[in-house]
Formats: C-alpha cells, structure tokens, sequence
C-alpha cells in the first residue's frame, strides 16, 4: 500500500474505526493523553429533517405545525411502513440515515436474522433507546474479565456521558454507580404501575419479580453542556438539548484535542501489518478511490458485523465461520386496567419508564430483564396497522386505551452454538463481499424464553397490566449482535485477548461487541462503552510505555 | 370520528387525478367524517406515487373499482381485509390516509387519548368492538362475493410471487 495525500502519509499513534459508542469511547482516553488519533468513519447524517423538526413538545407540534408530517411521515413516506419490514424501516424518518447505505456496502445474506447495521456519525447509538444496564459479576461468567476490571471504566464512562436511575428493588441487579443521576420522573401510567408493584412488594418477590426505573442515558441535571430533559416527548425524533447520549457528543468532544482528527466518508476494508511494526489501513471513499492510512495501532469498532469483515478480509478468511450471539427479544403490548379513562400528562420522555428482572432464585445471580415503555410519540396509526380491525375502529380503541397502554420489552441471554454463525463471501461481479448470517435458537432456547415470558406476564398481570398478545419480531430485531471475534484466554484464531487485541496481530485492538463472547438478558450498549474506555485505556499504557 | 357519508363516483381511472381525488375524499370521510383539505389531497396524491407505483393485481384492483363506486361499502371492506388480505393495496391506502390524517394539526383533538369516566370508556370500547365484529362479518361475506374466494387470492399470490422472484 503507497499512502497519498499528506495526510494519508502522516503516521499517526492510534487509527480508530468507528465513530459509535465503543469507537468515541476507546478513543478518549488516547486522545485525551495527547496521542495522535485518527477516527475514520463513514459518518452519515441526517441534514434534511433534523433542521425541520421544532424545539417544542410532542404535544404542541401535533396541534400546531402544519408541516410535522414531513419528519413524522418522510418526505417519500418513509416512516409508513406495510406489511413485513425489514429492522431499518421501524425507525423513524429522522433516524433512518443511521442505516442508510448498509444494504448496498454491507451486504448481508441470511433467511432469518436481517441485522441493524450502521454507516452512520455515532453509529446505532444514534438511535438507541438509552437504556444503559450494567452486567454484573454473574452477567460477565464466560468472560476472560471480571466485573472488578470494568467496574472503574463504568464509572467513567457514566461521567462522560451522564446516566440516570435509583437505588432501588434493582440494585442488586445493576450494582453501585457512584456517577448516577436522579432518575428522571415517570409519567403517571408507569407510576400506577410502581405504586402497585410496591403496594404487592413482597408478592411479587416470591414470584421473583422486581421492578424499578431504569438506568438510562438520559440527563436530569446538566452535564459537559448539555440539557437535562426538558420532558418534550421527543426522543425517537430529534436531539434538542442533548439530554439523552448519543456519541456525537463524544466526538465533538474529541475534536477539542490537539492530537485528534476526524476523517468522515470512508469505509475500511482491510488491515496489514508491516514489517516496520506499523499498521496500514486501506478504506475506500464514497467516490469509489482508496486511500491509506498508516499508525502505530490500529482500534476497530466498526460494530460486530462490521469488525468481523474487516478482519476476515484482511486475515483472508473466507468462508471460515466465526460465532455470532444476539439477545432474543419480544415484545408484549399491555393495558393498565387501573389506568383506564385517565387523561396522559403531556410532560415525559418516551424512553422506557420502568425495568423488571425476573429471578426465580431472588434478587441475585443472573436475571432476563426488560423495559417497560408507555406509548404516545411514536403516533397511533402504526399500532392500528397491527390491529386486526377496520381502521376507524382501531384507531378509535387505540385512542381509548392509549394512555393506559404500555409495551414490555424483554430481552433474553444468548449463548454462542453451533447454529449461530456468520462467514464473509467474496463478492460477486467486482461486488462487495458478503456477510452470510445463519441465526436458530434451539428448541431448549425457545422453550427457556417462553417459560421467561409468561413468568413476567404473568406478574405484571398481578399488577393489573393485561397483555394484549406476545410479538417475536425476529432474531436480530434487539440489533445487539455480539460475539464475532470474542474475547478468550485460549490461543484461539480470530479470537481476542482481554486486553482486546486480535490474537494473530501485534497492533490490532478490537473495542465493540464483537468481542463479548456472550450476552447477558441485558442491553449491551453501555458495558461496550465501559469495555471500549478498558481496551482504550491499556492501549494507552502499552504505547505511552 | 363519524360514519359514512355516500358520495357519487369518481372517474375510476386509475391513477387518474380526479379519482384519487374521489378515493382520499371517501377515505377521508370514512375515518375522520370530515372533507379532505386541499393541502391533504396534495399529499395523497404525492404518496399515491411514492408508495403505489406498481399497477394493482386483480384482487386489488376489483375491491379499489367496487369501494369507488360504492363508497358505503369501504367500512365493512376495510374490517374484511384486516383479516382476509391485511397486505391489500385497499387496507395500505386507508392505513396511508390515516397517517395523513394523523399528521394534521386540525385534527390533533380526535387522535389525542380522552380522560373518560370508566363506564363511558367501557361503553365506547364496546361499542367500537361491536361496530367492527358486525362490519367485519358483513364485510367477509361481501369481500369473498367479490373476490371469488380462493380464486382470486391464488392469482394475487401467484402475482406477488411473480414480482418478487429475482
């Protein structure tokens, strides 16, 4: 590889792939040491709604701008989606440049688990929900680390980017956080159902059942110059204030250091350590010309499937299967019947309201968890489609139970088989090479999951929520893939260390979820960032040194 | 939102402005009870093309020309085809114009919750569950009457497969 322009010939400490939550948070403590750090990165944006959408609540833009159905719609109806759709069309239209650009860059090729990938600036976390669950020392068994190693980089990771939540009947489940934020308030369909959960406190117990808020990435105090929530109800929609995280935050806090450089509009394809004990990095740029990039260490954090590509086309793995895990997820649309008839309080945000662990053995070990969401902002006619009713009157029976209505997300641990794989094919035609995908959970998986589900339905039914029915919306529909290059002590081909070096490199790091062997019944979105801040932070030793 | 309210025919040539013109209004009429403003029609008619570019089969096409010309017809259709054809282009445009109904400031009121008392809300409920089970029973039969049952749905299949195949 011959480096071009100037830029391209400057070799710099540490090349870091990615611009979402692990790729800003493995780049902070390098750059913050005053190391010389490019992140290269596709780095779509949204510029067409993002300036549309006003800074005013939910409910004041429905009564009043006449042009909402721009954002809320799509200029090409993007956001009224028929039929079965792929995981990419759920988002709303301001969201939906997070995805863009995958199927024809990254293409995947798979019967059952159509994956959420990202091309864009923060990657998905510019779209997540902000639900930020620790693993505890129980979640990590399977590890090659300990909770006593990320424990530190959860606490600065939180100081970075601000989490909220209480210390209460889920504690044991998400352990101490000194950095914590109050939680922010619930609305009063989600306060029905609390109050209830601790008027039958120790019922629920028995039944293993325990619910509280939430950790989210949501401000409810200022932080590094963003907002608290101002409670507009328009997290799915648009960003004003800052308050909920998004890794953009990160990187513009990245571009204050000296030593950082942003490279936006390039995909990397593949790696090659010299002779010299430099990394280089070929990456082709939207115009279709390559270009290069050298440095002394290289951090991918290009998202699981992406990682996974890059490492199998540089290593010339082809069609060698590598492990793919991602949390099975299902959703169950309840009604509060205490709640019925109540007016809904304007004031909320619309990420999840409360969380739940079931946990037969008592508050301890391992627990599948889930959100529970209350439901306004994400407008009433994509409940309707799911309706089986003429339109008028599901929309009028919607409207109806709206307030009293509430979505259980429950997520499942995953563990890596033999009927979990992923493995790149060369492209066809001069084509991109693909990502083949094989995803099924074993009968034994499926029948765990139910026996799961119907112990929480059946507890929330105690607390007077009636579930409508249980949607599977499909394998990777939770778009928390993990596991592709996983972290281990055995000498292992396409494996990772601890410190999260590519076994087989000298100089490669990997600092996303391609390296969590498994995956605990929790969003893995901030123990990424915590794990990213640890690879990040030992790379910095190891060169400083 | 209230009932129907008969219209004459519109053109029914499709793709035509006039008859989609003629389809929004009784669309409109049906789910909101109210005329569509012209900004509204402007919109329909722009997501017409953006969303239903292909010509529509013939099970489509057969329940489009009979609910524009009977317009009484499309509240006991759409109840049908929620549970006969929920993917038929008839159900996407309702569910397309309740979305643009949905998005219009003037009508934010009818698509907010109400704060009832428990037994209005239980008479409402009930009354809107009646409404569509006797819509969706009279509507099956007037749907399989003209969709020739089986038949039709195998020719749609069949066409949709067609479309889809690489």
């Amino acid at each position: 590889m011959t480096p071009g322009s100037a830029a391209e010939r400057e070799t710099v400490d540490v090349l870091v792939v990615g611009s979402g939550a692990a790729g800003v948070n493995a780049a902070y403590p390098l750059a913050e040491a005053g190391l010389a750090v490019r992140l290269l990165d596709f780095g779509n944006r949204d510029e067409v709604y993002a300036p549309l959408v006003p800074d005013r609540s939910f409910a004041e833009i429905r009564r009043s701008d006449p042009r909402q159905d721009r954002y809320f719609l799509g200029d090409r109806l993007e956001g009224v989606t028929f039929g079965t759709v792929s995981p990419g069309a759920q988002l709303t239209p301001p969201r939906q440049h997070v995805v863009r650009d995958t199927e024809r860059l990254t293409p995947v090729l798979t019967d059952s688990f159509p994956p959420l990938e990202s091309l864009g600036a923060g990657g998905l976390a510019a779209t997540w929900g902000a639900g930020c669950p620790p693993f505890t020392a129980p979640d990590l068994a399977g590890f090659p680390i300990t909770h006593a190693d990320l424990a530190p980089c959860y606490e600065t990771v939180a100081t970075r980017i601000g989490i909220s939540g209480a210390r209460d009947d889920l504690l044991p489940f998400f352990g101490e956080l000194e950095a914590m934020q109050p939680p922010p308030a619930l609305d009063d369909n989600a306060r029905r159902v609390l109050a209830e959960y601790e008027r039958r406190r120790a019922q629920a117990g028995r039944h293993g059942f325990y619910l509280g808020h939430p950790r989210l990435a949501l401000l409810t105090r200022e932080l590094r110059g963003r907002a608290a929530t101002t409670y507009r109800d328009m997290e799915f929609w648009s960003d004003a204030g800052r308050s909920v995280y998004r890794p953009q935050w990160t990187l513009d806090e990245l571009r204050g250091f000296s030593g950082f450089a942003y490279r936006d509009g390039l995909l990397v394809e593949r790696f090659r350590e010299s002779a010299e004990g430099l990394v280089e990095v070929e990456a082709r740029r939207r115009d279709g010309e390559r270009e290069r990039h050298r440095a002394r260490a290289l951090v991918l954090a290009a998202g699981t499937l992406g990682s996974a590509r890059i490492v199998l086309r540089s290593l010339d793995r082809y069609d060698v299967r590598v492990p793919v895990v991602c949390n099975p997820h299902t959703y169950a649309p309840m009604v509060n019947l205490r709640h019925l008839g109540k007016a809904p309080v304007e004031a909320r945000h619309s990420l999840a309201q409360l969380c739940f662990a079931w946990s037969p053995r008592g508050p301890a070990g391992s627990a599948t968890v889930g959100h529970l969401f209350t439901y306004r902002s994400l407008l009433g006619f994509k409940l309707v489609r799911e309706a089986p009713l003429a339109h008028r009157e599901g929309m009028e029976i919607i409207r109806l139970l709206m307030a009293s209505f509430a979505i259980a997300v429950i997520q499942h641990a995953d563990e890596p088989t033999d009927a979990k794989f992923c493995a790149l094919r060369h492209g066809t035609d001069g084509g991109p090479d693909v990502l083949e995908i094989r995803y099924a959970l074993s009968p034994a998986e499926r029948r765990s999951c139910d026996e799961a589900e119907r112990a929480i339905l059946a507890s929330f039914r105690r607390l007077g929520c009636a579930c409508i029915r249980r949607a599977h919306p499909g394998d990777a529909a939770s778009a928390h893939q993990a596991g592709t290059l996983p972290m281990s002590v055995e000498e292992r081909e396409l494996t990772t260390t601890p410190e999260g070096r590519l076994r087989g490199t000298r100089s490669v790091y990997v600092a996303d979820g391609a390296v969590f062997p498994r995956l605990p019944s929790k969003g893995l979105t901030f123990t990424l960032m915590a794990n990213a801040q640890r690879v990040g932070a030992g790379l910095r030793d190891r060169l400083r040194s | 939102m209230s009932g129907v309210a008969p219209e004459a025919p519109a053109a029914a040539v499709p793709g035509d402005g006039a008859a989609l013109a003629g389809e929004c209004a009784r669309i409109v009429r049906y789910l909101a009870g109210v005329a569509p403003s012209p900004r509204l029609l402007e919109r329909y008619r722009a997501a017409d093309g953006e969303l239903f570019r292909e010509p529509a089969g013939t099970r489509d096409r057969v329940l489009l020309d009979w609910v524009r010309r009977h317009a009484w017809s499309l509240p006991l259709l759409d109840a049908a085809t929620a549970l006969a054809a929920p993917d038929s282009r008839l159900r996407r445009k309702v569910l397309l114009t309740l979305a643009l109904l949905e998005t219009e400031p003037a009508l934010a009121d009818r698509f907010s919750p109400p704060e009832l008392p428990l037994p209005f809300l239980a008479a409402r409920l009930a009354w809107a569950g009646l409404r569509g089970a006797l819509e969706a029973a009279a509507g099956l039969v007037l749907y399989f009457l003209l969709v020739g049952g089986r038949r039709l749905d195998r020719e749609a299949s069949r066409a949709e497969r067609a479309a889809t195949r690489p």
